[in-house]
């Protein structure tokens, strides 16, 4: 068993590490989905009962709604997604230039 | 039920297996270091690793419990649906790139690669092995389930077999043979999904009402007399109906003021039983099924007053699952697109099941399961699934607990042991992105592709009554036994994934971070993957033990608890470490021990548990709702800011490129 394992020691010997910063684009999308997935959550257990309501012919707000949040997350990943390769080709451009 | 053995399933099955295990053997040549065991080597494609995530996470709770779910009781199971693929924002917006970042091998690598500290390490460990085990319950469970009509074996011999065959895949190439098998399980998995709700939808709805006929039914079309204007005379009316050999027994001891009829037929050794249901105004009897246990354990099980059995003379529970009526009195709608399938569902009347259990002391013990015809608007609202059932009562409490569970499948993917070390398979972070897209596109399409099986399982006339779990497996084998047979041998790749992939994280966080990380040994390459293959072992059967204990359980709704354990647990420590500088080593450790027993005490003391577990009154469960997240999670967040504002900042310095600097200069 290694003794000098302690918190200290493993401490000073390493190296710096940096911690990425959260994208703020990221965080904006989240912030959407988080009020998006709530409403929902919310609406589910506040009036279940009207739920059963049609939104358009045979398609009730809870199916409707699960359904949209199914696609809002394919969204949701598809624009962060863009927005990371956007934010990288630039920084891309500008090193390059 | 009694399952027939398909032989073609069980040749699917063995090509299956002996492929899996072929290819976990073959790269287990090329797998001798350690990064190549926890991590495949750092390599895998982040196309592959997308899949992989898929192959991951759509278990055995996601193909057999969700679908079971809906089958079962309706939309309440793609509420859960909607929850797990929800939690993928999270992984995606928020985790994926600094675990890629932080990482090497374990989930505690990212939590602990600010402070380095022995505590930290041992307490990530610990909810690693905690949320690996809860998680793999449900999975052994699955396996048993599926491997009873496939082969033929008993449940304990069938979660034997998958934890064996994992057992081999994990101890020959870790996470390689892992990655592969959960790629190849994802593709399969959606791929023949979209075929089996291809022909859900092309095979259309039709309608199997009640019948008149006197006589014995078969299922999964039941008996049904009435209407009578009044309840009196009741089981006058049912004994002429039923003929001369048919005695109606008087309710009394535990029958009394209970709404059935017991029937006794002439030579059979128990009991046939009727539900009273009133209708407006209207009186009907329905048939019920019902299994006796007699306590005399020599006695045989007896199904619908005949012994358990295939032979002539025996009796087995008949299939369910039919719909009693569409609208505009159309008796078969041919095929139907998505919407006007889910739109036809909504319009009709469905012959959904609910279940009773009376026991007469002394005497015998009679689970029964009794026809509810149901609106499919009502079927297709939250509420039916007896855990949501208060969502529609007003109560606050059960209000809180379906919010707590929908509060825990957001905020527990993105904790999950398993997926999180998947991140380290990948490159760089650019990949580890690409592959949560990827994740999140394959792992959404399959949760669509549920509300159809679900539904289409729903109105198969094929289910069996007392198994959810089954709902997939019985659907498919309506459209032929190859069907059944791929579908089943699917099923069971998708336990040997998700089930890898568990015991790779667990193996990881005793080798790695409780071995290495904790107590301090330093271990050369092949020494910590010798140690991961022996921990892979010994979780594998901790595995097999549990999946025999918990047999009965829905396995879906045992995912929801691991779910409530890794984001009470994991959850507040990675988030905050990311967005608080203020976090302190102290104030990690606390709120993994914390949200860990607290969500785990919490779970064991739930009136979920009493009655499924313990087999106690749910009534006399001290805590107020069964789901934990509501309170565990926040609790876990409270715990870490208390305790990192007590005690002394160890790191934090935000450097000039706008990084948090985990290592400062010590002051």
């Amino acid at each position: 068993m290694n003794d000098s394992n302690s918190d200290s020691d493993v401490e000073s010997k390493t190296p710096p590490l940096a911690f990425p910063k959260p994208h703020k684009g990221g965080l904006i999308l989240f912030g959407s989905f988080v009020a998006l997935y709530g409403a929902f959550v919310a609406a589910n257990a506040v009036v279940p009962d009207s739920m059963s309501d049609e939104v358009i012919p045979g398609i009730n707000f809870a199916v409707a709604g699960g359904v949209g949040i199914i696609f809002a997350t394919f969204l949701i990943a598809a624009l962060y997604s863009w927005i990371r390769r956007v934010k990288s080709q630039n920084k891309t451009d500008v090193s390059q230039s | 039920m009694i399952h027939e053995t398909s032989w073609l399933a069980v040749a699917i099955f063995s090509f299956f297996v002996s492929f899996t295990l072929f290819l976990s053997f073959y790269l287990g040549r090329r797998t001798k270091s350690a990064k190549a065991y926890f991590a495949a080597h750092g390599e895998v494609h982040w196309l592959v690793n997308g899949v992989a995530f898929a192959g991951d996470y759509l278990s055995a709770a996601s193909f057999l419990g969700i679908c079971g779910m809906i089958a079962f009781y309706g939309y309440d199971g793609f509420l859960y649906a909607i929850g797990y693929l929800a939690g993928w924002v999270v992984a995606l917006l928020v985790v994926a790139e600094p675990m890629k970042r932080l990482g090497k091998y374990t989930f505690a690598d990212a939590i602990d690669a600010r402070f380095h500290s022995r505590g930290i390490r041992l307490a990530a460990a610990t909810s690693t092995l905690l949320v690996s085990i809860f998680y793999l319950i449900p999975q052994m469970v699955g396996a048993g389930v599926l491997v009873q009509p496939l082969l033929g074996l008993s449940h304990a011999q069938g979660v034997l077999l998958v934890g064996a065959v994992v057992i081999l895949i994990v101890t020959t190439a870790g996470m390689v043979s892992t990655t592969y098998v959960q790629f190849l399980k994802g593709s399969l998995l959606v791929f023949f999904s979209f075929i089996l709700v291809g022909m859900i939808l092309w095979k259309g709805l039709e309608v199997k009402p009640f019948t008149k006929d006197p006589t014995e039914s078969q299922g999964p079309i039941f008996r049904e007399f009435g209407p009578f204007a009044e309840e009196a005379g009741l089981p006058e009316k049912l004994g002429t109906f039923l003929g001369t050999n048919a005695t109606v027994l008087k309710n009394d001891g535990p029958w009394q003021g209970k709404p059935y009829l017991r029937v006794q037929l002439t030579g059979e050794p128990g009991i046939h039983l009727w539900k009273k249901d009133k209708v407006n105004s209207e009186f009907f009897l329905r048939e019920c099924q019902v299994v006796t246990e007699s306590e005399n354990l020599a006695s045989p099980i007896l199904i619908n007053g005949r012994p358990k059995g295939t032979k002539a003379g025996e009796h087995q529970l008949k299939p369910v699952g039919t719909i009693l009526y569409l609208s505009d009195g159309v008796e078969k709608t041919g095929a139907l697109g998505p919407m006007a399938y889910v739109g036809a569902i909504q319009g009709a009347n469905i012959l959904l099941w609910g279940t009773d259990r009376i026991k007469e002391p002394g005497v015998a013990v009679h689970r029964i399961y009794y026809p509810k015809p149901t609106r499919g608007s009502e079927v297709l609202r939250p509420g039916n699934l007896p855990s949501f059932k208060g969502i529609r009562s007003g109560a606050l409490t059960d209000k809180l607990n379906f919010v707590s569970l929908m509060l825990a499948l957001f905020c527990g993917t993105a904790s999950l042991p398993h997926i999180l070390i998947r991140y380290y398979t990948v490159k760089d972070e650019a990949a580890a992105r690409s592959s949560t897209v990827v994740g999140i596109a394959t792992i959404g399409v399959f949760y669509l592709m549920t509300l159809f099986i679900g539904l289409g399982a729903m109105a198969s006339g094929a289910l069996d009554v007392t198994d959810s779990n089954m709902a997939a497996p019985l659907l498919a084998r309506t459209f032929g036994n190859e069907m059944f047979a791929v579908i089943s041998a699917i099923a069971f790749t998708t336990v040997l994934g998700t089930v890898s992939g568990l015991i790779v994280a667990a193996s990881g966080a005793v080798a790695h971070d409780i071995i290495e990380g904790f107590l301090g040994y330093e271990l050369a390459d092949e020494a910590k993957v010798r140690a991961g293959k022996l921990a892979s072992v010994v979780v594998g059967v901790i595995a097999i033990v549990l999946g025999i204990v918990f047999q009965r359980m829905n396995v879906n709704y045992l995912v929801g608890w691991a779910f409530s354990v890794a984001a009470s647990a994991n959850l507040p420590a990675l988030t905050m470490l990311l967005f608080w500088r203020g976090t302190t080593k102290q104030g990690v450790i606390a709120s993994i021990s914390v949200g860990m027993i607290a969500s785990l005490a919490w779970i064991l003391l739930s009136a979920d548990t009493y009655k499924d577990v313990y087999g106690l009154d749910p009534e006399r469960a001290i805590i107020p709702f069964s789901q934990p997240g509501i309170v565990t999670i926040p609790l876990g967040y409270l715990v870490l800011v208390l305790v990192s504002l007590f005690t002394p900042r160890s790191a934090g310095a935000r450097s000039s490129d706008g990084h948090i600097d985990p290592y400062p200069a010590r002051s």
